[in-house]
């Protein structure tokens, strides 16, 4: 493969639309970037253009297809704000695509925990099977499980597995739950558990892969400064020994060399 | 078309836009960005004898136009730069500036040594704002017969320029510089971050695993060009200005405040390519109003009465 030059540019956005739960799609047109993006990828997009906030924000690249780049957005802070009340046909800067993508796998078994959903989305729509997929899925309440309908489109129902914590849709609990009883009753089965949302979710997630010796790989979210391995802001101790930054060497690890213990 | 290029001490960049230490790694992932040779000089990461592993997360946080850090100096060590990234480095045809430090004043001046055997490095840089173990834990940076003692070790030992960096947190800057320079520092740098910290309201948590961290970006310029211009009118030898450079009318006003060059970090995390487009900004700046070099804006500050 060739390798990669990174891009700044000016990503104009195309389209704004609310899915409520103050979750937003935004569509930019980054010619160029989003044609060499892959799924596990993310962007550094920056928000407003006064110095405060300073820092560009980092989003899992959710869809990429000819020039546009498809983010999902929750609003939870300033920058999130700002992004999220953009106009359409506002430009604003965006760095990538940067990091190490999903290796693509027949049968892989993606865990989502709310809006770490996006690179899942982005590696079943890449997928040459996607059918062979499973889709175990957690958030809150059922107000923060998003584009149902897309993964409807792209998985068999028997294969989305839906879970939230007060049981407003699918399976009341913790999405590791029915993870870790699908594992058991399919033992036979290889491909490897891709997991992305909060670190307590892929640190179990992790160890449910261990336990039914399937490989296991995360997207970790780390505050970030750059984004390229400059700032040494976002990183993760490692079983290796000492910290590796997840922009340059993740956002996707194998889980195996995260030192969980330490996180 | 004006003329960029700029002196400090013996050695003359191409323009004054350099990147400070701590903000732009070792160059090799500013490159994807830009070529680095648009660059006056690359200051790179801070190196030790050993390489070090740096502070546990969280290490950063975002403050009000700025950001604070504490990373613990992770670095690669001094041989793994010497041997592995300074060709490449090299062969990008940029002047290079190796920001040391170390725990005892023997450390300084084993790396500045071996940056003398090395080609390649026009000048290394001393970061004082670690603790000198055998001193009990004092700060090189804050006690000028500290800084003296320093300066005039490694002095000794490195023939190329000498440059010292100076921390910001002290509550008299001028006797710290005179004191580098009676050492025989060739320039200082000024400065280095702002001691702060930053609290989770909600969690009650210090937001940086070492609760302290140094303070950089826009938010801290005020005080940098304050330094700088304390300090230029207190020693003979160059200074380079350093904190929250964002854009080309920022290195007008450290020039104006007397820095003959401007290191740009913070800034990098948002736009790496940030260097090219204050060069430019700059050289149109000059050229609109028939400026023909820096030496007639730089310390040309006018202040009131």
């Amino acid at each position: 493969m060739m390798p990669q030059m990174k891009k700044i540019l000016k990503g104009n956005l195309l389209r704004r639309t609310g899915l409520g739960g103050g979750y937003h799609l935004l569509e930019f047109t980054a010619p160029g970037l989003a044609g060499e993006a892959g799924p596990g990828q993310f962007v550094m997009v920056r928000a407003g253009s006064t110095h405060h906030p300073l820092l560009s924000r980092p989003f899992s690249i959710l869809w990429a297809e000819g020039d546009t780049l498809h983010l999902l957005v929750k609003a939870v802070g300033e920058g999130t704000r700002l992004l999220t009340t953009m106009g359409e046909g506002e430009a604003t800067l965006v760095l990538g695509p940067l990091g190490a993508e999903f290796p693509l796998a027949d049968g892989a078994v993606l865990v989502a925990g709310g809006y770490g959903m996006a690179p899942l989305y982005f590696y079943a729509r890449r997928h040459r099977c996607p059918a062979s997929l499973h889709l175990f899925y957690g958030a809150r309440t059922a107000q923060h499980l998003l584009l149902l309908d897309r993964w409807r489109a792209l998985l068999p129902e028997a294969h989305l597995h839906f879970v939230t914590e007060d049981g407003s849709l699918g399976e009341k609990g913790l999405v590791t739950a029915p993870l870790e009883r699908f594992l058991k009753a399919n033992p036979a089965a290889a491909g490897p558990v891709l997991a992305c949302g909060p670190t307590p979710m892929m640190k179990a997630s992790a160890a449910i892969a261990r336990a039914a010796d399937r490989p296991c790989y995360v997207s970790m979210d780390e505050p970030m400064a750059c984004g390229f391995g400059i700032c040494l802001g976002c990183v993760v101790p490692a079983t290796a020994g000492g910290y590796v930054c997840s922009c340059t060497k993740g956002p996707v690890f194998d889980a195996a060399a995260i030192r969980w213990e330490a996180l | 078309m004006s003329d960029l290029r700029t002196t400090v001490g013996p050695l003359t960049f191409k323009n004054p836009i350099l990147t400070a230490s701590g903000c732009c790694g070792y160059g090799l992932e500013l490159k994807e960005f830009f070529p680095l040779d648009r660059l006056g000089a690359l200051v790179v990461k801070g190196l030790s004898l050993k390489p070090r592993d740096g502070n546990p997360p969280p290490r950063i946080c975002e403050t009000p136009a700025g950001m604070l850090n504490s990373i613990g100096l992770q670095n690669i060590g001094i041989e793994a730069f010497v041997n592995e990234v300074l060709p490449i480095l090299e062969a990008d045809g940029i002047p290079v500036v190796a920001n040391l430090f170390g725990e005892e004043e023997e450390a300084y001046v084993a790396l500045a040594r071996r940056c003398e055997a090395a080609r390649g490095i026009c000048a290394v840089e001393l970061n004082l704002s670690c603790p000198n173990v055998k001193k009990g834990g004092i700060h090189f940076g804050t006690v000028p017969e500290a800084i003296k003692a320093l300066t005039a070790k490694v002095r000794q030992v490195y023939t190329h320029s000498l440059w010292v960096k100076l921390s910001p947190n002290v509550s008299t800057v001028v006797p710290l510089a005179v004191a580098a320079q009676q050492a025989g520092a060739d320039a200082l740098t000024c400065i280095n971050t702002l001691k702060g910290m930053a609290i989770d309201p909600l969690t009650w948590k210090a937001k940086l695993h070492t609760t302290y961290g140094g303070l950089s970006g826009p938010a801290i310029k005020p005080v940098a060009l304050r330094f700088v211009h304390e300090t230029a009118r207190a020693v003979d030898i160059p200074i380079v200005g350093c904190g929250g450079a964002a854009t080309a009318l920022d290195i007008v006003e450290f020039l104006l405040a007397g820095a003959r060059a401007v290191q740009v970090g913070t800034l990098l995390f948002q736009n790496p390519a940030l260097p090219v487009e204050l060069e430019e900004g700059l050289r149109a700046y000059l050229d609109e109003r028939g400026i023909p070099s820096l030496d007639a804006i730089i310390g040309k500050v006018k202040t009131h009465a």
